[in-house]
């Protein structure tokens, strides 16, 4: 029997035979995530329903030195949970128990299958919030959350999944169940793990609970909506009120093809003629919020905005988001293939990224919509090609791609929220030095020395653990010309 | 570089150095660790040398490596609510450059001289952690040399950022044991244009405890959530509201309605505010919701440890899960750790031994129980794999 077929065996005998899947047609529906593109069928399929069932499937898989990927919701954007041919997939989704809602002490204690949005509607009763909102919130899982470290647009003032998680419980690449963090009290002692495994795309051991930190609901919320001609003009609003120390908790920035997409697809009404539109959203204390409006108002008029409108009401407020909101879906009304790029920038640097990448897509006859997170610099540039055209996906593609390029050449990251996974493999020696990735995988050799856990992902070139640094060869794409980011 | 004789009472937590160097540059102390590498020397980093009596002291100890005559290093990107500082400036003199502009690294300067080498090598944070998070949620970037003299960075400049590890989390906190720290970047915050402390105080630990739960989840955005205890003496609670005038006096407003509390509102911060109490402090973290029952349990638990004097001093912002216990010089430390240990790990923490004079230290558990000490052990090894960066002085290492 091959070792998957034995592997099956030991699964089935340990957890049942509906806990594997082993049947081809079967394995196809799990042969991607939302990054579709990237398939590859995995060579067995594992339902975990518990933390020990996840520890056994991991225990056999180290046993028999076969690779395993971890998957959520299957809603990543960087292809993190793209299967191994030759590995197991194991499949979180149905462990979505809330284990604990702590409304007092502001904590929940979920399952990694839990649903993002689901914690704050648990907490809504208490008045409490969960505050990292990935767009896919409504389907995304926080294990997925974890691994990736999502934000969202209200990251700008709320942070990211790293600072609303203060414990986890994990099953290590070779089996072992331990805890990271200190539950729901903060600062464990010793090394700060916890911190190091959030956004590990799970290279280094697969979470199976976690206790994240909920926020009180602000008392008041406003979102304001301003029209300007011009990207460059919203964009020097946005410097503008970053500048100002008032900390909006999110901006939200739409280019003249995102417009039109969204007006074509949701008729959201926004100001006619603009080629860019602005979201701006306060939240805290109703004086602080009314003094940050003031300001905010006061400063996109002085750069140009054609038309203010503000929203107090939930129901005012999903108005004024609801293109934002659509856009990339809207997008596909307009072209019927594009990329879905992350990259991010300092936020000064807006104005001038946004009108190379204007050249950029006219010399390759390209169109490029932007919607994006403007207050902290993370572009989402839609890349809009036509499969059945000869030529258009690759322009594409290297649009796309030049795009990180700007944003490595302008000190910023290749990703901002959607992770390296097995997509942006290729960029990591531009933007890191090799000491800088050697460095990176010192840690994973900690936890994963037989490099089990998701392999492929994040490093173009594996370390191999206990090797003596700095007597192999260099990678060709890790030396020549790299690209630093300080 | 600068190499002196060896000083006369260069040390380590009363262990003698063998010489101290003082590098200039990282090119420099990445040349000197790839030889102590060779050389199989043991090396304690140091630069304000203002918290040498922390941790526990290094089991071999060959040089001491003081960074404080590095090159001085503060790129302020202002529209970008960045900076980037080198390790050997001090947190005091880095956000005195900011506030020219307006701003600040929101983190309290809790021992003064801490410089930013040392406020990311021991991740201390005071009262602001309650808003803006600890050290570790404000560091960017990290450029570090590693054990083996290569220079490695993560993170970046940018706000948003998930590309690769974020190895500065895993060196904030870990005491000179995995590499040394020589530059970072850091995220910025305005600075308030008005700031108040509002103080009330109760003899039930009970009425404190609810008065920090009701300020903590309510919706007055405190930037401060404070609980102190000077012996047996009442509970003091003190917030800190930051915003414009009238915001600030309006939300002080709304949280005595809110607790029905009488504050005494100040614009400066009352006496003791975000130091650390004591001469040797215990850190002691815990659930936040279950603040009440701690505080009863510290009470029952601690009666008759204090002696005479100054006694025990509790302090920390209890709003998110911290308290520090300071005991004076007369107080016996081992009891006091042992009762304190016992209630936090009941409400769901632990506590450590934060600092002591080293003859008050010896024989004691500093630490308590790790999580994941096979996996701590691992990370310490593959940095460090000679084990000459700090042998001995981390719980882990």
């Amino acid at each position: 029997m091959s070792t998957l077929g034995e592997l099956a065996a030991r699964l089935r005998a340990a957890l049942g035979d509906g806990a594997v899947l082993d049947d081809p047609a079967e394995l196809r529906t799990y042969e991607c995530d939302g990054l579709s593109h990237y398939r590859a069928v995995p060579g067995l399929v594992a339902f975990a329903t518990s933390a020990d069932a996840v520890a056994t499937i991991v225990t056999a898989c180290a046993q028999a030195a076969v690779p395993f990927v971890a998957r959520g919701s299957g809603t990543g954007l960087s292809a993190g949970a793209l299967p191994s041919t030759e590995g197991v997939l194991i499949v979180l989704a149905k462990m979505r128990g809330l284990v604990e809602l702590d409304a007092e002490g502001q904590r929940a204690v979920v399952e990694p299958g839990f649903i993002n949005l689901d914690v704050s509607r648990a907490a809504a009763p208490y008045g409490l919030f969960y505050a990292p909102d990935p767009s896919s919130q409504q389907i995304c899982s926080i294990g997925g959350n974890v691994a990736e470290n999502s934000g969202g647009a209200h990251c700008l003032k709320h942070g990211f999944t790293t600072h609303h998680v203060t414990g986890i419980e994990l099953v290590t690449p070779s089996g072992e169940q331990v805890t990271l963090g200190n539950g729901k009290a903060p600062d464990a002692p010793g090394y700060d793990l916890l911190g190091a495994f959030v956004g590990s795309e799970g290279t280094i051991g697969i979470l199976t609970q976690a206790t994240l930190r909920l926020l009180p609901r602000p008392e008041a919320v406003v979102t304001l909506l301003a029209g300007f001609a011009t990207t460059d003009e919203a964009g020097a609003a946005v410097s503008a009120i970053i500048a100002s120390g008032v900390l909006p908790a999110a901006i939200e920035m739409m280019d003249a093809l995102a417009i039109l997409a969204a007006e074509t697809a949701v008729h959201p009404g926004y100001p006619e003629g603009c080629g860019a539109v602005l979201l701006v959203e306060l939240d805290g204390p109703g004086i602080d919020v009314a003094e940050g409006l003031a300001t905010v108002e006061a400063l996109c008029l002085a750069n140009g905005a054609s038309e203010l409108r503000t929203a107090t009401s939930e129901a005012e407020r999903a108005l004024l988001w609801k293109g934002r909101k659509s856009a990339f879906a809207a997008v596909g009304q307009l072209s019927p293939d594009f990329i879905v790029q992350d990259g991010v920038i300092p936020r000064t640097k807006l104005p001038e990224v946004l009108r190379a990448i204007d050249a950029l897509a006219l010399a390759a006859g390209i169109r490029v919509a932007n919607v994006f997170h403007a207050g902290d610099g993370n572009l989402h540039p839609l890349v809009l090609f036509d499969e059945s055209v000869e030529g258009d996906a690759e322009r594409a593609e290297a649009v796309s791609s030049a795009i990180v390029d700007l944003c490595i050449a302008h000190g910023g990251s290749i990703t901002g929220e959607h992770g390296v996974g097995a997509d942006k493999v290729q960029f990591m020696g531009r933007m890191f030095g090799e000491d800088d990735l050697d460095t990176m995988q010192l840690l994973r050799c900690a936890f994963d020395p037989a490099g089990l856990s998701n392999p492929g992902k994040i490093f173009p070139t594996p370390r191999l653990c206990g090797e003596v640094p700095g007597r192999r060869g260099a990678h060709p794409l890790t030396v020549p010309g790299a690209v630093e980011v300080f | 570089m600068d190499e002196e004789a060896p000083a006369a009472n260069d040390s380590v937590d009363g262990v003698p150095a063998r010489r101290t160097v003082r590098p200039e540059s990282t090119e420099a102390l990445a040349a000197l660790l790839t030889e102590g590498a060779a050389a199989g020397e043991a090396v304690v980093f140091v630069t304000g040398r203002s918290k040498l009596d922390w941790g526990r002291p290094p089991r071999q100890l060959d040089a001491v490596v003081d960074l404080s005559a590095m090159e001085r290093v503060i790129e302020h990107a202002a529209g970008d609510l960045v900076v980037r500082t080198s390790a050997s400036v001090r947190l005091a003199e880095l956000n005195a450059e900011l506030a020219r502009a307006g701003q600040r690294l929101a983190i309290d300067e809790v021992v003064p001289g801490t410089s930013i080498g040392g406020l990311i090598a021991t991740g201390l944070s005071g009262p602001l952690r309650h808003a803006f998070g600890s050290v570790r949620d404000l560091l960017l970037g990290i450029t570090v040399v590693r054990a083996d003299g290569r220079v490695a960075r993560s993170g970046g400049r940018v706000v948003k950022n998930v590309a690769g590890y974020d190895l500065g989390k895993l060196f904030t906190g870990s005491f000179g044991t995995l590499g040394a720290i020589t530059e970072a970047w850091f995220r910025l915050h305005p600075l308030p244009a008005a700031r108040r402390y509002l103080s009330a105080s109760w003899s039930e630990a009970e009425s404190a405890a609810a008065t920090v739960r009701r300020v903590a989840t309510s919706t007055a955005a405190p930037a401060a959530v404070e609980l102190g205890r000077d012996g047996r003496g009442p509970y003091a609670v003190t917030v800190l509201l930051e915003g414009s005038e009238a915001s600030v006096a309006a939300r002080a407003d709304q949280l005595e309605a809110l607790t029905g509390a009488r504050f005494a509102a100040g614009a400066v911060p009352p006496e003791g505010f975000g130091s650390l109490p004591g001469d040797s402090t215990l850190k002691l973290t815990f659930a936040p919701g279950t603040l009440g029952p701690l505080l009863d349990h510290l009470d029952s638990s601690l009666a008759g440890l204090g002696g005479p004097g100054e006694g025990l001093v509790l302090r920390g912002a209890a709003g998110v899960g911290v308290l520090f216990l300071g005991a004076g010089p007369e107080v016996d430390l081992a009891p006091v750790l042992r009762a304190a240990r016992e209630a936090a790990t009941a409400a769901g923490g632990g506590a450590i031994v934060l600092r002591a004079p080293a003859g008050r230290r010896a024989g004691l558990d500093l630490y308590g129980p790790l999580p994941a000490p096979a996996l701590q052990r691992a990370v310490k090894a593959s940095f460090d794999p000679g084990d000459r960066l700090a042998p001995g002085r981390f719980v882990a290492a």
